[in-house]
């Protein structure tokens, strides 16, 4: 008997008819109960994409879309399984069709043990009769679970509120995911760097380079382990304190220098192709074109020789100066040639072809960690701009050569010391090209704060610097034209300029410029009084500690 | 239509069913008027083979109804009106002395007016316990023991009794044993100002009506088997085994019941229903028991049976409400749908 009431293949066998009778009614039952665990499912999804979207606010998750839609998709299909899961058996047939005016006429037909018994028969000939007369796609129109699509409709109403009505966490996320690509930005640039100073370290091995080379691959593999812009700047700030101990960069004048022997070497047909190779930077080739050359001494003419005489005197000038030792050789090998012996000339030229190597490859070392501290610095510019529109990095420029200070904050530079508040004094940019080293008059900073981690103590670390309102887009310089004092001189300030090489410093060692320059102008009368206590306090209080 | 012929078929003895319950119902109509649900529990009762107690304060037409049924059907009736002097022997019968043509005396058994197909037992409250009880046995084992010998009674018996709500001074309320011998207990309400118009008609113009004979004994023996016949699917008898357990305040679902019964139905009650409801099924021409017919029956079915509590009566609850009210919380089916 049981068999008959869950087991359509028993029921057709037993009572075709009534089978036939009722499945049009299981069909019904079965199409809105998998509508049904749709939309439950749906519900249950976008409550879960709800949870979803309230961990990531709680827990600052970026990107909290991807899990929302996994969570929605994941109970969607959990809702299809379900609905799809449940066998209707014939018992549940007989009863929906009995609620639809059969009296249980179905129910009694399915329950009551076949036999020839008058009755039974009778009865269940009424039962297929009256089940004859329903039309199911009447009698069962399609219809949406009420319940569950309220439930669902607030669910994603709720939802629709929590992403498109403005939040502070939109914010955060949109800062979050800024952050994340400025870090995959900066180790695509540090890659290409990378790749260039390899494959100029293959072709004349330098151990600057090659420093340099390991410093930037080893960066490189822990920036992409980074989940956070304080992990970010953490390495990059360690990679640049371990660029600036490879020595700053070959200077400008170097490789201006460089290039005008090259170029020198360039105007005549004996050293053209030493003056090529230099220019391509290949420096291994230039020796080997050197010693080519001087190879070819005795076996030049009095013209030619008159010629490379004439080129290394053009490239003995061009040296002179910021490429002295270079200059020397190049000077030398200029009067053997001219003294007329190949010996003489043969061996200066191979000395000058080791020297020429030995400088070029140093300059081109220089250039290679030139390049990385920019590379370096863009990044933790980049990154810094994108962790917080108006935070910036306290700069300055250590190096050989003058320590140029240099502060990018632009409008109030604010150093602060992770979790305190303090007023800063708004700083001149007195950094290369800039108009000069004057400071504009500044004023009382507002309360900042600051979201790096590390001491004001700490060696080698960087502070950023909450700038409360910073002049101009991201990463572009602003200009402000002023006047110093009454009747003083114009002059334009240059503020926001991008973070250029080698302008990381401890902050211990701008605190006291800072500091001076903010006493300086606290002497100014439109200053308020409180303000002026309070920028004393500050510094009074970051001095005590960097004690 | 006479139906003493017995029909060639079940399914014609089907199809007469109601033809023959709706002509009785009309047959008792122009004696009594209104009091159609009353009217259709009592002929339900009848077709059941239970007996009824008919309560409702006087002149609703009790007794009427009870000798307009006895028109209709042609069977024995039988009349006792309850006194508190009325013995057990009056309604039982008892051994007198008798001679016989040769002189001999001897103990015979005179027959109480108990030997009847239908028994009109007219404000059976005012009888003693004593002899109330004497109904006991005739009810539920439709035999009389008197004189040391058990007599059967004639088929069918029927015994339908009245009371009245009202005067309860010098009145013995049924005990339960007793009350739970009736199949219905049917509320004979007052009737509205239409009918009471139509009473008034009737009662005091020229013209008696008297119900035409409809069925006999036999025939009415052929329905009863009949409508036990009707198949009942399994979940309306556990649906019926539910509204029973919930009038038990130890078992029931119901806070009210809890609160407010005191014993509720005997398995009595259980049959009751599923006879009564059998009947309703067939009357309305279905083969199957419908959970509708359950619930129409449960009130006559099961008012009875339900005693309240002290704290019942004192907030004014019936037995009707609570009833209902356990119809309305008890599901039909046991997980719940419907």
């Amino acid at each position: 008997m049981s068999g008959l009431l869950s087991d359509w293949s028993a029921l057709r066998r037993t009572y075709p008819e009534l089978a036939e009778g009722l499945w049009p009614f299981a069909a019904r039952l079965r199409r809105y109960h998998l509508l049904t665990w749709l939309v439950r499912g749906g519900a249950a999804g976008l409550l879960l994409a709800i949870l979803a979207y309230w961990l990531a606010w709680f827990t600052h998750q970026s990107g909290p879309g991807r899990f929302m839609g996994f969570a929605f998709g994941l109970c969607l299909l959990g809702g299809v399984g379900l609905g799809l899961w449940r066998r209707h058996t014939p018992l549940a047939a007989a009863r929906l069709a009995d609620s639809h005016g059969l009296e249980e006429r179905a129910v009694t037909a399915l329950w009551c043990p076949a036999s020839p018994d008058f009755f039974r028969v009778r009865q269940r000939r009424d039962a297929l009769d009256h089940l004859a007369r329903i039309d199911a796609r009447l009698a069962l129109p399609f219809r949406v679970p009420r319940r569950e699509a309220m439930v669902s409709g607030l669910c994603a109403l709720a939802l629709l509120a929590l992403v498109f009505l403005p939040t502070p966490m939109r914010t955060d996320f949109a800062r979050q995911a800024g952050v994340a690509a400025a870090i995959d930005q900066a180790a695509e640039r540090l890659k290409q760097v990378a790749e260039t100073i390899q494959r100029q370290a293959q072709a004349y091995p330098q151990p600057r380079a090659e420093a340099t080379l390991a410093t930037l691959e080893e960066l490189l593999d822990r920036l992409r382990r980074s989940r956070t812009a304080d992990e970010a700047m953490n390495q990059l700030g360690l990679a640049a304190e371990r660029l600036g101990g490879l020595g700053s960069g070959s200077s400008t004048l170097q490789q201006q220098a460089l290039a005008q022997v090259a170029e020198a070497f360039r105007r005549t047909d004996p050293t053209r192709a030493v003056g090529q190779a230099m220019t391509a930077d290949d420096w291994a080739a230039a020796r080997s074109a050197m010693k080519e050359l001087a190879e070819a001494v005795p076996e030049m003419g009095r013209e030619e020789r008159q010629s490379l005489a004439e080129a290394l005197a053009g490239a003995a000038d061009a040296a002179q100066g910021e490429l002295a030792g270079l200059a020397s050789l190049l000077a030398q090998a200029e009067t053997a040639v001219r003294s007329g012996s190949s010996a003489a000339a043969g061996g200066a030229l191979s000395q000058l072809a080791q020297q020429l190597a030995a400088t070029g490859s140093q300059v081109a070392a220089g250039k290679a960690v030139a390049a990385a501290q920019s590379a370096v610095a863009t990044a933790i510019s980049s990154i810094s701009q994108a962790q917080s529109g108006r935070a910036t990095i306290a700069a300055g420029q250590v190096g050989q050569g003058g320590n140029t200070l240099r502060s990018d904050s632009g409008g109030q530079a604010n150093p602060s010391s992770g979790g305190s508040s303090g007023a800063g004094q708004r700083l001149a940019n007195s950094g290369q090209g800039s108009s000069g080293p004057g400071r504009t008059p500044g004023q009382a900073g507002q309360p900042g704060s600051s979201s790096g981690g590390a001491s004001p103590s700490g060696e080698g670390r960087l502070e950023q610097i909450y700038v409360a309102e910073r002049l101009g887009g991201d990463g572009d310089a602003s200009q402000i034209s002023g006047r110093l004092g009454e009747g003083g001189d114009s002059q334009q300030v240059s503020l926001n300029s991008p973070l250029g090489l080698g302008t990381l410093v401890p902050y211990q060692q701008v605190l006291a410029q800072y500091a001076q320059l903010a006493r300086d102008n606290l002497a100014r009368a439109e200053i308020p009084p409180a303000l002026k206590d309070l920028v004393r306090e500050y510094f009074s209080l970051l001095e005590g500690e960097g004690r | 239509m006479m139906v003493t012929e017995s029909p060639c078929s079940i399914g014609e003895q089907i199809e007469s069913f109601t033809e023959l319950t709706r002509r009785m119902e009309q047959e008792i109509g122009k004696v009594i008027a209104g009091q159609h649900e009353a009217v259709s529990q009592v002929l339900t009762a009848i077709l059941a083979g239970g007996h009824v107690l008919l309560e409702g304060v006087p002149g609703l037409g009790k007794t009427a109804l009870v000798r307009a049924l006895s028109q209709l059907m042609d069977v024995q009736f039988s009349r006792i009106q309850f006194t508190p002097d009325l013995m057990p022997a009056d309604i039982l019968g008892t051994n007198i002395i008798s001679e016989d043509t040769a002189g001999r005396r001897g103990f015979i058994f005179q027959p109480g007016p108990v030997f009847a197909n239908l028994v009109l037992a007219d404000e059976v409250n005012r009888a003693t316990p004593k002899t109330q009880s004497a109904l006991l046995e005739a009810m539920q084992e439709r035999t009389v023991t008197a004189g040391g010998a058990t007599r059967t009674l004639p088929e069918p018996f029927f015994v339908m009794a009245t009371q009245n709500p009202l005067e309860m001074e010098g009145t013995y309320p049924l005990p339960e044993a007793q009350l739970d011998r009736f199949l219905f207990k049917v509320m004979v309400p007052f009737p509205d100002a239409e009918v009471l118009l139509e009473i008034a008609d009737r009662t005091t113009g020229g013209r008696s009506s008297v119900a035409e004979k409809v069925v006999d004994g036999p025939s009415v023996i052929s329905l009863m088997q009949l409508a036990r016949q009707i198949p009942l699917a399994e979940p309306v008898a556990r649906y019926a085994v539910r509204l029973v357990t919930a009038t038990h305040p130890d078992r029931t679902p119901v806070a009210a019941v809890r609160q407010y019964a005191r014993y509720g139905s005997s398995p009595r009650g259980l049959q009751a229903l599923i006879l009564a409801g059998k009947v309703t099924a067939l009357r309305r021409g279905r083969y199957n028991v419908a959970f509708a017919d359950i619930r129409e029956v449960a009130l006559p079915a099961l008012r009875h049976r339900l005693v309240l509590s002290f704290e019942g009566e004192a907030a004014g609850q019936t037995a009707d409400s609570l009833i209902n009210e356990i119809m309305d919380q008890v599901p039909e089916y046991a997980d719940g749908g419907s």
